[in-house]
Order: structure tokens, then C-alpha cells, then sequence
């Protein structure tokens, strides 16, 4: 599975720059957990410009955090012209629908399981 | 015993700073250099490696001290102590590969084989345990 850019697009899409997303950082800094999405520096690869996106969870506690920073996206820019390619994490998607599939599962057995108990006593 | 208590007090505070220090440093795994490598030309094609990184720290420490005497001994004692500890953890994974060459930009996705399997033997198993003891508890 692939995603192929190819330069099609007709307008100009937005790509936020690092100053607007500091500022949204800043004023989200009050609480322990802060969620936001940060471009990197831009790279220039021939007549492209590729501009990489990554969401951060950033969870900071007095004596303790944690930090989850994952690549979400890259703008491509040619010309006039932007796409955003967005990055899939398969390996995540398929570890959560597996868990996904496995409490489902488990939810449904202790449904049956206790309907069938009440059936049997009363 | 005061000397002793702030002696320890002294070394918890440094501690903690020493701690805030590491934590500032775990919280540069938030930049997105992090988890984008540099370029890499290999003949027409520029590949971009995209990881996906996660940092953990934590610590703690308690300090703490007291004295008294005894009721039928003369004289009294004190006595003071602290401890303390931490852990931190962090690890990165390749999620995607960006590669630039004549057909465009792709977006070419890093499945981890074994991670999945593990998952998909994990929900097997729990499956099977959980239809196990529905026919068990049928049973009785």
C-alpha cells in the first residue's frame, strides 16, 4: 500500500508554518497534557519542497512525563501547487483493531456466558 | 540532627533539579527533526525516514527524620533519612519511508511483521481461554 503524489491540484493549500504553531503552543502550555502539530524544516529536492508534520502528546507532570511524537503527514509544494501526503501507521492500525477485536469479543462471551447462567438458575 | 536533615533536604532539592533537567531533555524528542531523518540520495531516488519516537521519565524521592527518648532510659535519640529513585525509558520505530524518484513522491508505509503477529497470537489466545471457560462454566 502506497500513496502516490502526483501534482494535480490547482490551488494553493496552506501549510501552517512553525511560528503560528509555537504561538498555539504557548497558550496551551497551562495544562499537564498538550496535544499539537508541529512542521518541521523544510527540504528542497529538486522543483520540490517537502515539508514534514508530526503530532505530539505531551504528558508533563511534576516529577514525571512522557512525550509520543509521530510523523502524521508531508506537504508537498511544486509550484503554485501543495499536497499533503498523510502517513498511515499500519503496524499501529492493525495492533488496535486486533485489540479492538479481541474486547469485542471478550464483551460479547460474558453477555452470552451470564445470559446463559441467568437462563440455567432462574 | 538538623545539620543531618538539611543535608538531606540540600541533596533532595538537587536532585530534583538534576531531574527537571532530564525531564526538559526527554521533552526535545517533541521536536519533529526527531522523528523525520535527513535526506538520502541513492542513484534517482531521495528517500526520507519517518520514525515514530516515545520518551518516559519519572522520579521521586522522600526525605524524612524524627526524634524522642525512651520512657524508663535516660537520654533521647534522633535520626534522619531519605531515598530516592528513578527510571526513564524511550524508543523509537520506523512508521513510513518517503521516497522522492521519477514516478513522484511515494509514501511507502514500514509493517512490522512480528509486532503484528504477536498482536493477532495474543487476541487468538485470549479468545480461545475466554470460549474455554464459557464451555467450562456451560458445563457445570
Amino acid at each position: 500500500m502506497e500513496n502516490v503524489y502526483t501534482c494535480t491540484g490547482s490551488k494553493r493549500a496552506s501549510i501552517k508554518n512553525s511560528e503560528d504553531q509555537e504561538e498555539a503552543t504557548v497558550s496551551d502550555r497551562a495544562g499537564p497534557v498538550q496535544r499539537r502539530t508541529t512542521t518541521g524544516t523544510p527540504v528542497s529536492l529538486g522543483d520540490l519542497t517537502i515539508t514534514p508534520e508530526a503530532q505530539v502528546l505531551t504528558i508533563r507532570l511534576p516529577t514525571s512525563g512522557i512525550v509520543w511524537n509521530r510523523p502524521s503527514a508531508v506537504f508537498i509544494e511544486q509550484g503554485d501547487r501543495v499536497a499533503r501526503l498523510p502517513i498511515i501507521d499500519i503496524t499501529r492500525l492493525a495492533q488496535v483493531a486486533l485489540l479492538s477485536l479481541s474486547l469485542c469479543f471478550t464483551i460479547a462471551a460474558l453477555i452470552g456466558f451470564s445470559g446463559q447462567r441467568r437462563a440455567k438458575h432462574g | 540532627m538538623a545539620e543531618g536533615t538539611d543535608g538531606i533536604v540540600t541533596a533532595a532539592v538537587k536532585s530534583q533539579e538534576e531531574g527537571l533537567e532530564f525531564l526538559e531533555k526527554m521533552l526535545e524528542v517533541a521536536q519533529p527533526e526527531r522523528v523525520f531523518g535527513q535526506p538520502q540520495t541513492y542513484g534517482e531516488y531521495t528517500i526520507i525516514t519517518a520514525s515514530e519516537a516515545v520518551a518516559g521519565l519519572g522520579y521521586g524521592f522522600a526525605v524524612g527524620g524524627g526524634e524522642g527518648s525512651m520512657e524508663d532510659e535516660e537520654g533521647s535519640g534522633s535520626g534522619s533519612g531519605g531515598g530516592g529513585g528513578g527510571g526513564g525509558a524511550s524508543s523509537s520505530r520506523p512508521v513510513a519511508v518517503i521516497s522522492v524518484g521519477p514516478r513522484g513522491v511515494t509514501v511507502e508505509p514500514v509493517i512490522d511483521a512480528t509486532k503484528i503477529m504477536l498482536a493477532m497470537f495474543t487476541t487468538l489466545g485470549s479468545m480461545l481461554l475466554m470460549l474455554a471457560r464459557m464451555r467450562s462454566g456451560s458445563r457445570d
